[in-house]
């Protein structure tokens, strides 16, 4: 590990204190979400009607309570688990899905997948038919022949038909990379936030779902850095040379290619967590994120909102978030620097 | 009933298919899109997938047309399975319930539905829901909401006023400080280089609306000064700048370090080049150099940065609008999702996709402008 930090360049005081915060404060909240699961309470924040509006360092409540007598200091560590690891997941599963398209985009380009004839029909042809059957699959009355059998007997056996129909060897280039660019493109217009509200407007999240919109909203930007990463190191001689050993596509892109870009998209990511971190507590300021059940930063902000008084309620969650996108962008532009 | 909810049908197009072209099966009914509410139009196409006999299935429905207990008539179009069906018939109080179940054991005997197989393709023509909105965007009307039944039109364009004056002024202000700003400290970062971009990345670190609320606890509520009104834009029509100056100053101040960084990072380049030894053996004084040469090749990265900004931009005005109860288009989009006003939240959508468009366009012609040897062509 700490040979991993030295060859990143994050062998650094202040480097080190950042990653010792949030190590800590992971600690503490999983401490104390152990700690409270245990000790059997249903609710993870308690409401409390007697000790409304208590301000800090009141006995009990170290950081005073909400306008609903909820422990704000709870809140927070029980935030670390929906709004830390919910971005933290989001951008790393974001970052999955646009590295995995952007290598694929950047590598294959507009004519070099090729795939003969005979199996371009008949992967047009199973897509389409395999997406009608699922999506009219009847479970009303269901039936294993009508639903599965049948369909999948007549789908295979068209199959069959079209290779043995085609026998060209002809190879038909797909402009992979051409469709999907535009497509981003045209996504990307959006805003990430956009992104977000728009998709929890239609289906409003759970903790999965929220991770899946993260995933959607982010993944452009990994998506168009790998690619134009891919581009610079796709020509080199030692790609070529990889080929000719007889090397294939795949391995080429991961083993070879890949770890020449690893440094700029860890810097992407470190950036990208922290956008999302404040996304996510600004979408939960608003209102609009994880439901009220599930406590998190921004939802104690919103709370200041109603009432000015409890400052308290604005200014510790607030600190926190402010810290940990700190550390956070501190740890990627001492990656970006080397 | 029917009559009315039949107009209010016709009134928001909803009695129309949703597309030029529908992919469906052969055994679902053509115009099945009429039916409403949405879950009888599922328990209606389950039906007719599930059973050959479509006479049979027609005599099921007509006789739960006499089935006057509402929730048990939902209930029945929610049902997952036959079986789930036929529990909910036995165990209601219906009058007609004998005919039903007996109507029921008939629907259970008939066979299944081959023709659910079969892919059938329909064409729609141009009266659908799709072409009615496409088109009525394109002759400037905008639909109505679905939560207030006004025309969009009317919301919309007054809060765009206002969105547009507050980001208008926001970008405006932000430039004219931060520019400056960044060539200043690019030329004397002998000095300065060290300390001053760490309080920028401190400053950077700090949310929009978290920043906006400070703003609204130190300068306009009872903890330290009531300076400046935290709420709306003014009375009456009238748009009170006073207002504007918290929403302004926190946009303007969440935005800058990025802009002051780049454009440092920008002109410390333009530094570098050769070009600038070669003018000053010439004898050209710094200034000179600077305003002259340095800046009008520092200007493409800067107008880069104006477009990559400008979403940021009208996501911070969102925010910021929430913050101050600013009744802008932020505050309508937010309060058309609570509401589930898809026509307003569509709208406000791609305003907000012509915005961008917008500002790519302009950011072609400014390099164009900038830089005479770029060409499109």
């Amino acid at each position: 590990m700490t040979q991993w930090l030295k060859e990143k360049g994050l062998k650094d005081t202040w480097c080190n204190l950042c990653f010792l915060f949030i190590a800590i404060e992971i600690l503490l909240s999983i401490f104390i979400m152990t700690f409270h699961k245990l000790s059997g309470t249903t609710f993870s924040v308690q409401i409390d009607l007697g000790n409304i509006g208590l301000s800090p360092f009141s006995e009990g409540h170290f950081l005073g309570t909400d306008h609903l007598g909820r422990d704000v200091l709870k809140q927070l560590f029980f935030g670390t688990k929906n709004t830390l690891f919910l971005s933290f997941m989001g951008t790393l599963l974001g970052s999955f899905v646009g590295i995995t398209f952007g290598c694929f985009s950047g590598y294959f380009g507009d004519d070099k997948l090729k795939i003969k004839a005979a199996k371009f029909w008949i992967g047009g042809f199973l897509i389409i038919g395999l997406a009608f059957y699922a999506f009219n699959i009847n479970t009303f009355r269901f039936s294993v022949l009508i639903d599965l059998l049948l369909p999948s007997a007549f789908l295979a056996s068209v199959s069959l038909l079209i290779f043995l129909l085609i026998k060209s060897k002809k190879q038909i280039p797909i402009p992979f990379d051409l469709y999907v660019v535009r497509v981003v493109e045209v996504y990307s217009t959006i805003p990430p936030i956009f992104i977000i509200i728009l998709l929890s407007s239609i289906l409003r999240p759970s903790p999965a779902l929220f991770i899946i919109y993260c995933v959607a909203a982010m993944w452009p930007e990994f998506f168009f850095l790998s690619r134009a990463e891919l581009l610079k190191t796709k020509n080199q001689t030692y790609i070529d040379a990889a080929r000719v050993i007889g090397q294939r596509n795949i391995p080429i892109v991961f083993r070879h290619i890949f770890p020449n870009m690893f440094q700029s998209l860890l810097v992407l990511f470190a950036f990208a967590f922290a956008r999302l971190l404040v996304i996510e507590s600004t979408l939960s300021f608003l209102g609009i994120g994880l439901p009220a059940q599930y406590p998190g930063w921004g939802k104690l902000i919103a709370s200041f909102q109603m009432n000015t008084d409890y400052w308290w309620l604005l200014l510790f969650p607030g600190l926190l978030i402010f810290i940990n996108v700190l550390c956070i962008q501190k740890i990627g532009r001492k990656l970006r620097e080397n | 009933m029917e009559r009315e909810i039949n107009i209010v049908l016709e009134k928001y197009h909803f009695d129309k298919p949703l597309f030029y072209f529908s992919i469906t099966t052969k055994s679902s009914p053509d115009t099945l899109y009429r039916v409403f509410p949405k879950e009888k139009r599922l328990f209606i196409k389950h039906l007719t997938k599930s059973f050959s006999d479509k006479d049979v299935a027609f005599d099921f429905l007509q006789s739960m047309e006499r089935i006057n207990d509402q929730q048990l008539l939902y209930g029945i179009y929610q049902t997952k399975n036959l079986d789930e069906l036929e529990n909910l018939i036995l165990k209601s109080d219906l009058k007609s319930k004998g005919e039903l179940y007996e109507k029921f054991t008939e629907l259970k005997s008939s066979g299944q539905n081959y023709e659910r197989l079969i892919p059938k393709f329909l064409w729609n023509g141009q009266e659908n829901r799709f072409h009615n909105w496409i088109s009525g965007i394109l002759h400037g009307d905008l639909g109505r909401s679905i939560s207030d039944g006004l025309l969009i039109k009317h919301r919309v364009f007054p809060a765009l006023r206002i969105s547009g004056l507050l980001g208008g002024i926001s970008i405006f202000v932000l430039f004219l400080v931060s520019v400056p700003l960044g060539i200043w400290l690019a030329v004397k970062s002998n000095s300065l280089g060290r300390w001053v971009p760490q309080i920028l990345y401190t400053i950077d670190a700090m949310p929009l609306f978290w920043l906006a609320e400070l703003f609204i606890l130190f300068f306009a509520s009872n903890f330290l000064f009531q300076l400046f009104p935290s709420f709306g834009v003014g009375t009456g029509e009238s748009i009170q700048f006073s207002h504007f100056v918290l929403p302004v100053l926190s946009l303007v101040i969440s935005a800058m370090p990025v802009i002051v960084i780049q454009t440092m990072a920008a002109v410390e380049k333009q530094f570098k080049k050769q070009y600038v030894l070669a003018l000053r053996s010439k004898g050209l004084e710094n200034k000179k150099i600077l305003n002259k040469h340095i800046l009008r090749n520092a200007l493409n990265p800067l107008i880069t940065l104006f477009t990559s900004f400008l979403p940021a931009t009208i996501a911070g005005v969102m925010i910021v609008e929430y913050v101050y109860s600013i009744p802008g288009t932020g505050l309508l989009l937010l309060d058309a999702i609570a509401k589930y006003d898809y026509p307003m939240i569509l709208i406000i959508i791609v305003l907000i996709g012509l915005v961008k468009m917008l500002a790519n366009l302009l950011a072609d012609i400014g390099y164009r402008l900038a830089d005479p040897r770029i060409s499109f062509i």
